[in-house]
């Protein structure tokens, strides 16, 4: 027999009605339930309740709302913790009797070891001191040696038998003892107590009439978000890409048979527009010293939007938010899906779309010595991409994560499929430095070496991206040094050069990147 | 899910580490295929599942693969003894023991019995017969009574030897079968879980995983032609790996590259030089994470508080202690008058026997383990004595099994609580939504975040037991396999060979063995074959007369690879024999390799100088001119004409020296030679290349003149030839 109790007390004096989960609307660190259900009222006041809510509930989002000629007149959550008494109580009460019972025995057998000993002790002095005796006896002309060999037999028989018996008892404890820690491990799981934190909707409707009426609940509850995550197929110059959702939620209540829905929505952006303060400006004498750094620019594509968000993946310790590109993204899932209260994910597609992509082989080996299949699509699809992870899958296999940022509809956008193995890339970097006598300025010469190795039987073309620093000063002059750098090279304005290249089956080749920087005197920072 | 089997098709050996493919046929098809038999040194992170094949859908897709522990399932495991026959032996042994030891203890009693002295005679009085008689009959009660007991004793000795043989026996059997149901450290192996999609209805699919620590360096077998026209040039590689698979019949590619890992496309962002100051804080591509969820919680928590404090405690069961004492085998003789000389020790023994406390210092002696103190505390024990270790089987004398038993489980799931707890400081690749648990809101610090599944807990998900016991610790195994397999990168090159990260350049290459080949797991290397290419090769002879008049037979030999041949060791054969065993540097592609035969002692060479010195007064400036006429005569006694190269050396002057060197009358002409092949460079060098006919000899001159100031000589002496 289980007994269940509430503590708190729950009121027992409500009619119990069942008000199932119908729709939940996930956000990014939060989600709005929906119940609903046609209830039975009775004409007057009806004291209802809906048992096992999610207890992580927020009490004053509680809302609830009833059709027809009645009115929810109060509504409020209630908690408790559930306490299971899991026990039998004849279950109980028989091994206590046989744990007694065992305790009993146990003490029975220990007085008789005792007597046993004092016994045996008694007869072997006996024995002993015969032993002593019997040749002063036989000394003095005592001689009968039936008896001595009756009267000794009869001793040790029974010093004997004494001493099996004492065994005999050991071997009872021994087995009774073990009995007793069974009955000790049997009782202590006969008690077993769960505890649960649980919560109900208590509501109050007035109704003029009886009827069945429709009645609706829905609540905010934490511990339940949702983030996007991608596939992306590519087969024969074609990316199929696939939407989905990724839901955990561990709210206290599970949804089955519920319609989804994912918002980026933000209840919690603060209600407060951000502070502006004031730059003011101060001017000094200018120093003769030019302070000058190198920095870092990403430069923005307006026609393609790249893949990867700066600083790599974020982790996952500290999810990122859903970018929604400042316009508020609601996707519906088709069909109805099941979430447990696990805190497990659930996937939920979405949608998909399929279009043509370029694919090439791109070379930054400056910073990954490595050649990159870089597909460039459009999402031709009716919603936007929302930024997430995505798992890229080649012909037939998986291949790796990437990740993707917020994609519009109709905006073209970039997705690495991963390095080549094929294609193999090592780079050098010579560097030498002369000041001139004359003017002073200093002239770091750099020359990059990069070789490129086709390892694999196919021709590859490869697209191959170095850079050169831009000056915005006029005391640092960066020059592309022609004569050292391999021909059919391109050199934008943001210091970038490229060059295309095929690579034979098996086949090598170098390319190579001179340029200088000459800094005046008296600059300082590089 | 599916087991299916799974053959190693393919290995690449990078530089570092291997790359093994799989071929994986799956028939049917089914949503989830598990993979097992894999080496426990495999990176998980390398592992990737693709579809090659596919019969009757050609949607197959490989959706997910995540790596898991395996174990194979044991056909039939041997049952275990009846514990209650054991236990009921141990019992009788015990109780025949103690039987003996009764016997043992009488037959010393009677033994003891003196012959009774004769009485003292009444004061004044004659003493008493000699009681001869009686003495007799006392001698003859005990002998009889001494040998059924000795009779008795040996009866019961033999049933014991008996008993305690089918006990041994018992006691094995249970042995084996307890360790059948454990799971050794072999036994584990990964395997790969990975989940399809599509409609076929038969598969081929391929497996690739990476594996550290296996190494190679190239080595070569040259066999030339008796007449050292044409040229075997047959590739081998020394080969290393201790992954904890053993390759057989796989084709195996060699690679001098790294190996590839994933990693995503970085992004290049231009640099700019400009003036420094306070950069601006830059935007992020993600937004950042939405704020203020824990404020949702209040309700909850305050609940939460409240009712905590409403509901009682539970009270737990208090299990009533036993406290058993086991009976001494052992009896001694009590009575001071007999034994006579009796050690402390056996006094403690016998006080004992009634029940007395033990020392629990005597347990330390004894070779027991911490339990002893868990031990003590449920069931006090008889100290030792000599004779209780001797006779005494151990089992009776341990307290319950079934408490001890659940002590341990307690202290191990405590211990992995602790372990498992806290927070996993692995850092995954990339954020990997599907490998994320949220957190229970009752955890108030780590609610509303995803945190990692952590590796031990997915492992043993996958882990198939069929009720044996896992008594080790898998992350540990792993851990242990995974430096099984790196210590191979240590393990020293054979002589001559060179590593292959040295040896190769900027420019990486892939070699291909021609036939399958096996490498097996000992972390020991092994040549295998890669294949035998034909080059062209000509013969020709070199000679440095001014060192040695030895006449050197080289071959020279094209690379008849795209690829380079690699420094590494070379046996060289020539018809048949072998020869010597040289080490060959980077050959180009299409280059030429160049390998010494050895001394042809058919071509001779003789080396003759002439030097006269004469003072010129003919400029203005009177000088010396020391002349030097090198002869050198090539005999040739083959059957063939050779090819011949003579190299010989000229001095010159130093930059601020002044000496002035003048070639004049060489014949035939030479050419410049500067010995850069052989890394020693040389100004001086001169070299005539000539053909010599067969049978006949060849003449060779040449005359250089050095030039002085007539007050001026040369720095350790003007004849600069022998």
């Amino acid at each position: 027999m289980s007994e269940v109790r509430h503590f708190p007390p729950i009121d027992t004096s409500r009619t119990v009605v069942p008000v199932p989960v119908r729709e939940v609307t996930l956000l990014e660190d939060r989600a709005r339930v929906r119940r609903w259900a046609e209830v039975d009222v009775v004409e007057g006041t009806n004291r209802l309740v809906v048992l096992d809510v999610a207890p992580t509930l927020q009490d004053v989002s509680l809302a609830g709302a009833i059709d027809g000629e009645a009115k929810v007149t109060d509504l409020r959550c209630r908690r408790a913790m559930r306490v299971w008494h899991e026990d039998q109580p004849e279950d109980i009460a028989r091994i206590d009797t046989e744990i007694e019972g065992h305790r009993r025995t146990l003490r029975h057998l220990s007085e008789d070891r005792t007597r046993l000993a004092d016994r045996y002790e008694q007869i072997s002095d006996i024995a002993m001191k015969s032993a002593e005796e019997i040749p002063v006896d036989a000394a003095w002309g005592m001689v009968n040696q039936q008896a001595w060999r009756e009267n000794f037999e009869r001793l040790f028989e029974r010093m004997r038998s004494m001493r099996q018996e004492t065994f005999d008892v050991y071997h009872h404890q021994i087995d009774t003892s073990e009995a007793l820690d069974n009955a000790v491990l049997r009782r202590q799981a006969a008690t077993t107590t769960t505890r649960r934190f649980v919560a109900w909707v208590e509501i109050d409707v007035h109704a003029t009439a009886a009827g069945k009426l429709r009645l609706e609940v829905d609540y905010v509850v934490p511990s339940a978000l949702w983030r996007p995550m991608h596939r992306a197929r590519l087969v024969d110059g074609k990316v199929a890409f696939e939407m989905s959702a990724v839901v955990w939620q561990r709210t206290g209540e599970d949804w089955s048979d519920v319609e989804l829905a994912f918002s980026t929505a933000r209840s919690s952006l603060g209600t407060e527009p951000p502070l502006l303060s004031d730059d003011r400006l101060t001017a000094r004498r200018r120093s003769e010293q030019v302070e000058v750094e190198a920095r870092q620019v990403r430069v923005q594509r307006a026609q393609v939007k790249g893949g990867g968000g700066p600083g790599g993946a974020p982790s996952a310790r500290e999810l990122p938010g859903v970018d929604d590109g400042g316009d508020i993204q609601v996707l519906r899932a088709d069909g109805r899906h099941d979430v447990p209260s696990d805190g497990r994910p659930t996937t939920v597609p979405v949608d998909a779309f399929e279009a043509p992509c370029e694919a090439r082989l791109v070379v930054i080996a400056e910073l990954d010595t490595k050649a990159f299949l870089e597909t460039v699509l459009v999402n031709t699809g009716s919603r936007p991409i929302l930024a997430g992870p995505v798992a890229l899958v080649r012909e037939h296999g998986f291949v790796g994560w990437t990740e993707t940022l917020f994609v519009a509809p109709g905006q073209r956008f970039s997705l690495s499929f991963g390095p080549d193995d094929a294609v193999r890339v090592t780079r050098t970097v010579q560097e030498a430095s002369e000041v001139d006598h004359v003017d002073g300025w200093r002239v770091d010469a750099r020359l990059v070496k990069i070789f490129l190795s086709n390892l694999g039987g196919d021709p590859k073309r490869l697209a191959i991206t170095e850079r050169i620093a831009v000056s915005e000063v006029e005391q640092v002059r960066v020059a592309l040094l022609e004569e050292d750098t391999s021909h059919g090279s391109s050199v934008d304005d943001d210091g970038f050069v490229r060059w295309t290249l095929d690579l034979d089956p098996h086949g090598r080749a170098t390319r190579q990147l001179a340029w200088s920087v000459a800094v005046a005197p008296g600059v300082e920072g590089l | 899910m599916r087991e299916v089997e799974s053959s190693i098709e393919r290995v690449t050996v990078y530089r570092q580490g291997a790359r093994v493919r799989r071929r994986v046929e799956v028939a049917p098809v089914e949503d989830t295929v598990s993979i097992p038999g894999l080496p426990l040194a495999l990176t998980d992170g390398t592992v990737r599942v693709s579809v090659i094949e596919a019969e009757g859908g050609a949607d197959l897709v490989v959706r997910s693969v995540h790596v898991g522990l395996y174990v194979a399932p044991k056909g039939s495991l041997p049952e275990p003894p009846d514990e209650a026959e054991i236990r009921e032996l141990e019992r009788r042994i015990e109780k025949l023991d103690v039987e003996r030891e009764d016997l043992e203890l009488e037959n010393a009693l009677l033994g003891d019995m003196e012959v009774p002295a004769r009485p003292e005679p009444e004061e004044g009085k004659a003493p008493p017969a000699s009681p001869i008689a009686a003495r007799e009959l006392l001698e003859s009660f005990v002998h009889d009574a001494r040998t059924t007991r000795s009779e008795r004793r040996r009866t019961i000795e033999d049933e014991i030897t008996q008993l305690k043989k089918r006990l041994t026996e018992l006691r094995m059997r249970r042995e084996e079968a307890s360790t059948a149901r454990r799971i050794s450290t072999q036994e584990v192996t990964k395997t790969v879980v990975a989940k399809l999609s599509g409609s076929a209805t038969r598969a081929v699919l391929a497996l690739d995983y990476h594996v550290g620590g296996a190494r190679w360096a190239p080595a070569y077998q040259v066999r030339l032609a008796k007449d050292a026209t044409s040229a075997e040039i047959v590739q081998r590689a020394l080969v290393c790996q201790q992954s904890g698979e053993d390759w057989r019949g796989v084709r195996l590619s060699l690679s001098t590259a790294n190996p590839m890992t994933w990693t995503e496309l970085p992004e290049l962002s231009a640099l700019r030089i400009g003036k420094r100051q306070a950069s601006p804080s830059s935007k992020r591509g993600f937004r950042p994470p939405p704020a203020g969820a824990s404020q949702l919680y209040a309700d909850y928590d305050r609940a939460l508080q409240a009712t905590s404090r409403m509901v009682p405690p539970a009270e737990p069961f208090v299990a009533p202690s036993t406290n058993i004492v086991a009976p001494s085998v052992t009896v001694e003789r009590q009575h001071p008058a007999y034994g006579g000389g009796m050690d402390p020790s056996m006094m403690a023994a016998m006080s004992s026997v009634g029940g007395a406390a033990p020392e629990p210092d005597a347990f330390e002696d004894e070779g027991y383990d911490e339990e002893a103190d868990e031990m003590m505390a449920m069931t006090e024990m008889p100290p030792p004595s000599a004779k209780l270790m001797r006779s005494a089987p151990p089992a009776p004398a341990r307290p319950a099994p079934t408490v001890r038993a659940r002590r341990k489980e307690k202290k191990r799931s405590a211990a992995l609580r602790e372990e498992s707890g806290g927070i996993p400081t692995t850092v995954l690749e990339a954020t990997i939504y599907t490998q994320l648990v949220l957190q229970s809101p009752a955890d108030g610090a780590r609610r509303q975040r995803l945190l990692p599944v952590d590796r031990r807990a997915q492992y043993l998900e996958t882990l198939s037991r069929d009720g044996r016991a896992l008594d080790l610790d898998v992350l540990s195994v792993v851990e242990q396999a995974v430096r099984r397999a790196h210590a191979a990168s240590d393990v020293a090159l054979p002589r001559d060979a060179i590593d292959v990260g040295r040896a190769s350049g900027a420019f990486d290459y892939t070699y291909d063995a021609d036939a399958p080949v096996d490498v097996d797991s000992d972390g020991v290397f092994h040549s295998v074959p890669l294949g035998t290419r034909k080059s062209a090769c000509d013969v020709h002879y070199v000679v440095v007369p001014r060192e040695d008049e030895n006449v050197f037979r080289i071959a020279e030999i094209e690379n008849p690879l795209f690829a380079p041949l690699l420094s590494g060791p070379a046996e060289l054969y020539v018809g048949d024999e072998y020869v010597l065993t040289t080490s060959i540097d980077n050959v180009a592609p299409k280059g030429r390799l160049t390998l010494g035969l050895g001394v042809e002692q058919a071509i001779r060479c003789a080396r003759n100088t002439r030097f006269s010195e004469q003072r010129t007064s003919d400029a203005v400036v009177a000088t010396n001119e020391l002349v030097h006429d090198i002869a050198v005569e090539l005999v040739n006694n083959l059957g063939r004409d050779v090819r011949c190269e003579v190299r010989e050396r000229i001095p010159w002057p130093d930059a601020d020296a002044e000496v002035v060197v003048e070639e004049v009358e060489v014949a035939p002409a030479w050419t410049r030679y500067d010995q850069e092949e052989r890394g020693a460079p040389l100004v001086g060098g001169r070299s005539w290349t000539v053909s010599v006919p067969a049978r006949s000899e060849v003449k060779l001159s040449a005359r250089y003149v050095v030039k002085i100031y007539a007050n001026n000589e040369i720095v350790g002496g003007n004849r600069r030839e022998a």
